[in-house]
C-alpha cells in the first residue's frame, strides 16, 4: 500500500487541533516524492490563522509542492474569508495530485462544499483525522457525530480513517495504539478502513516491532514535525 | 491530576478556570482569543455556570463589575485593543475591591495592531492602562501546564486580594497546542449563602444583617478615596511579599544572563543551548509575576555576568524593570522584535554575540 494508491485528490477533514495540516503537509510532500507528480496543497482554513501550511509555503516549493491558500501576499488577508481562485486549478487540472487541508469542524468543511463538482467519489478521498488525545474526539461516541456533521456540511463521504494521536513530543507507541483502536472502532461504524496511522520517525522501529505482534489495519505513515518549531518543545 | 491531554492554550485557559472555580464568563470575540469565548459558550453551561456574549469588551467587563460585586467568580478575557477597551472597567473593579480573572493575550500593536504574537502589553498589565492609584496582580506563563496552573489559583487569588488577577500570554500561547494536566474541578463557591459565607462583603441582599453591604464605585469624600486606596495597598504590600515568583536556570558560571517571560522565554531556552555550544555561558531570569516583579532575583546573579539582556517581543517595555533590578550593577541591552514579529533562536544568539562585542 503506498499513497500512489490513494485517489488523485486527497481531503484531510477533522476537528481543529487533530493535525490535519501536520498530515497534510507531510502527505503532500510524500505524493510529490512517490509519484512526482505536479503537487498542490490548498489550504482551506480561513478561520484559524495560526500553523497554517503556508508558513512553510517556501520549503513546500522548494520540494515541488505548491501552496494555495486565502493569502493574497499580505497578512492582513488572514482572516479574510475569501478563497484564491487559483485552488481550482489542481483540483480541475487532472496533471495534479491534490491534497485539500480543510478548516476544522463542521463549519470549516462547510467551504468544501463550492468545489462539489471537482471533488468527484472516483477522483477524490477523504480521510478524516483523528487524535485519541484530543478530548473532544477522545471516543468514538464523541468523535462520530462530529464526522457525520462535516460529512453533511461539505456534502462528501469519508472514505478512510487517518489515525494521527499523537502527544506532541511525548508520544509513545501505546498513544498511537490507542489511536488506532478509536480509529478501527470509528471506520467499523461509519464502514471505512483505516487507512494510515501516523508516526514519528524517530518512534518507527518500536512501533514497526509491535504491530510484527499485533497487526493493524493501513499503513503506518512516518512523519516529520514540518509544523512546529523546535524551540516551541524547549524545557524551561 | 488527571492523564495528559492536548489542548489548544485558549481552551486549556478556559478548562483551568472552570476548574478552578469560575461561573461568570462575559466576553466578546477577538483573534487571537476566539476560542476562549467559543469553549465557554460551549461549555459553561454544562457546569451551572453563565455564558454571556457581550456587544463589546466594554460591556463585558461592566458585567463583570456586576457579576463579581454580586459574588461571583468572573472570568474575562480578550486580546491587545480589546483588553484596551476594558481599562476603564480594570480601574473600576479595583475602586470596588472586585475580584476577577483576567486572561490577555497580547497581539501586536498600537492601534488595531495585527494577530500575531506580541508583549507590547506589558505596561498595559503592570503599570496599569486604567486611571488612579492600582495595580492589576499579573503573572506571565510560560507553558501551558504554568498557565493552567496560574489560572486555577488565580481565581482563588482574586477572591485572597480582593483584586484583579491578570493572566498575560502572548498570542502563540493562545494557539499552540500543549500536553497539560488539568486540575480537579474545585467546588464553586454559587449561591447567596454559600456566597455570604466566603464573601461577607458581596451584595447578596441584607438579609439578617444589621446594615446594608455597599459597594462604592465613588466614595464620597477624598478622604474616604484615601481610605479606600490604602485599604487597597495593604493587598498590594502583601502580594508583593507573597506573590513574586520566577525561575532561574545557570546564573551562576552565566557570561550573559537573559531574562525573558512567555514565549520569547521559550526561543532563548534553544537559544542559550546553542550559545553554549559555542562557548558562552549564559543563564536565565524567568519572571513568572510581572506585578509585582521579581527584582529580588537580580541578586542571585554571579561574579562572572557581564551584561543582562532583556529579551522580548516589545520595545524594552520589561527592560524598564529589567534595569530596576540590575540596579546599575550590570549594562542592560535588549533584545526585541515588535508589530507581531518573532525572533529565532539563530537571531538571538547573533544578536547577543554582536552585544557581547561591546561589553567588557
Amino acid at each position: 500500500m503506498s499513497v500512489r494508491n490513494d485517489k488523485r485528490i486527497v481531503v484531510f477533514i477533522g476537528h481543529f487541533g487533530s493535525g490535519k495540516t501536520e498530515c497534510s503537509v507531510n502527505y503532500a510532500l510524500r505524493v510529490r516524492q512517490e509519484t512526482g507528480a505536479k503537487t498542490a496543497i490548498a489550504d482551506l482554513d480561513i478561520a484559524n490563522p495560526f500553523f497554517r501550511s503556508r508558513e512553510k509555503k517556501e520549503m513546500m516549493e522548494k520540494l515541488g509542492v505548491e501552496n494555495l491558500s486565502n493569502l493574497y501576499g499580505k497578512m492582513i488577508t488572514d482572516e479574510v474569508p475569501a478563497l484564491d481562485p487559483a485552488i481550482r486549478r489542481p483540483l480541475e487540472n487532472k496533471e495534479y495530485r491534490a491534497v485539500v487541508d480543510a478548516g476544522g469542524d463542521p463549519s470549516g468543511a462547510k467551504l468544501l462544499m463550492q468545489f462539489q463538482d471537482l471533488l468527484r467519489v472516483d477522483d477524490c478521498d477523504v480521510f478524516a483525522v483523528v487524535n485519541a488525545n484530543r478530548p473532544i474526539t477522545a471516543t468514538a461516541e464523541k468523535a462520530i457525530p462530529l464526522l457525520k456533521q462535516m460529512e453533511a456540511t461539505s456534502g462528501l463521504r469519508i472514505t478512510g480513517i487517518f489515525n494521527n494521536t499523537h502527544m506532541i513530543r511525548q508520544t509513545t507507541i501505546d498513544d498511537i495504539l490507542k489511536g488506532y483502536r478509536l480509529a478501527k472502532q470509528i471506520g467499523d461504524q461509519l464502514g471505512v478502513p483505516v487507512k494510515y496511522s501516523s508516526c514519528e520517525e524517530h518512534l518507527l522501529d518500536a512501533l514497526k516491532e509491535r504491530i510484527a505482534r499485533e497487526p493493524i489495519e493501513g499503513e503506518i505513515f512516518p512523519l516529520h514535525l514540518e509544523m512546529r518549531d523546535s524551540w516551541l518543545d524547549q524545557q524551561v | 491530576m488527571a492523564e495528559k491531554i492536548l489542548m489548544k492554550g485558549n481552551e486549556a485557559f478556559c478548562e483551568a478556570a472552570m476548574r478552578g472555580g469560575a461561573r461568570f464568563y462575559f466576553g466578546y470575540p477577538i483573534t487571537p482569543q476566539s476560542e476562549i469565548p467559543e469553549y465557554m459558550a460551549a461549555h459553561m453551561d454544562e457546569i451551572g455556570g453563565c455564558f454571556v456574549q457581550a456587544e463589546s469588551e466594554l460591556g463585558a467587563v461592566n458585567m463583570g463589575i456586576g457579576a463579581a460585586a454580586a459574588g461571583g467568580n468572573v472570568m474575562l478575557s480578550s486580546s491587545s485593543p480589546g483588553i484596551a477597551l476594558m481599562q476603564e472597567g480594570m480601574s473600576g473593579l479595583c475602586v470596588c475591591h472586585l475580584p476577577i480573572l483576567l486572561v490577555s493575550v497580547s497581539r501586536g500593536g498600537p492601534g488595531i495592531g495585527d494577530i500575531r504574537p506580541s508583549q507590547a502589553d506589558y505596561r498595559q498589565a503592570t503599570r496599569g492602562g486604567g486611571n488612579g492609584d492600582y495595580h492589576l496582580i499579573t503573572f506571565a506563563p510560560t507553558t501551558m501546564q504554568e498557565a493552567v496552573d496560574l489560572i486555577y489559583e488565580g481565581v482563588a487569588l482574586a477572591d485572597e486580594y480582593r483584586n484583579p488577577v491578570c493572566i498575560l500570554c502572548d498570542a502563540m500561547m493562545g494557539q499552540m497546542m500543549e500536553a497539560v494536566e488539568l486540575p480537579e474541578h474545585k467546588e464553586p463557591v454559587m449561591g447567596d449563602a454559600a456566597i455570604r459565607a466566603y464573601k461577607p462583603w458581596a451584595l447578596t441582599g441584607q438579609g439578617d444583617r444589621a446594615e446594608k453591604n455597599r459597594i462604592h464605585a465613588m466614595p464620597w469624600s477624598p478622604e474616604e478615596l484615601q481610605e479606600s486606596n490604602l485599604e487597597q495597598k495593604v493587598y498590594y504590600d502583601k502580594a508583593e511579599k507573597n506573590l513574586v515568583r520566577y525561575e532561574t536556570r545557570d546564573l551562576e558560571d552565566a557570561e550573559v544572563v537573559f531574562v525573558s517571560y512567555g514565549t520569547p522565554a521559550r526561543i532563548t531556552t534553544e537559544a542559550m543551548e546553542m550559545l553554549k555550544a559555542e562557548g558562552i555561558n549564559t543563564g536565565m531570569i524567568r519572571p513568572i509575576s510581572v506585578w509585582p516583579y521579581p527584582y529580588a532575583a537580580f541578586d542571585e546573579i554571579g561574579p562572572k555576568t557581564k551584561v543582562i539582556i532583556s529579551v522580548e517581543l516589545s520595545l524594552g517595555q520589561m527592560m524598564e524593570d529589567v534595569k530596576l533590578g540590575a540596579n546599575g550593577r550590570w549594562p542592560v541591552k535588549l533584545i526585541s522584535r515588535t508589530g507581531g514579529v518573532l525572533f529565532s533562536s539563530q537571531d538571538i544568539v547573533d544578536e547577543t554575540k554582536e552585544i557581547l562585542k561591546g561589553v567588557k
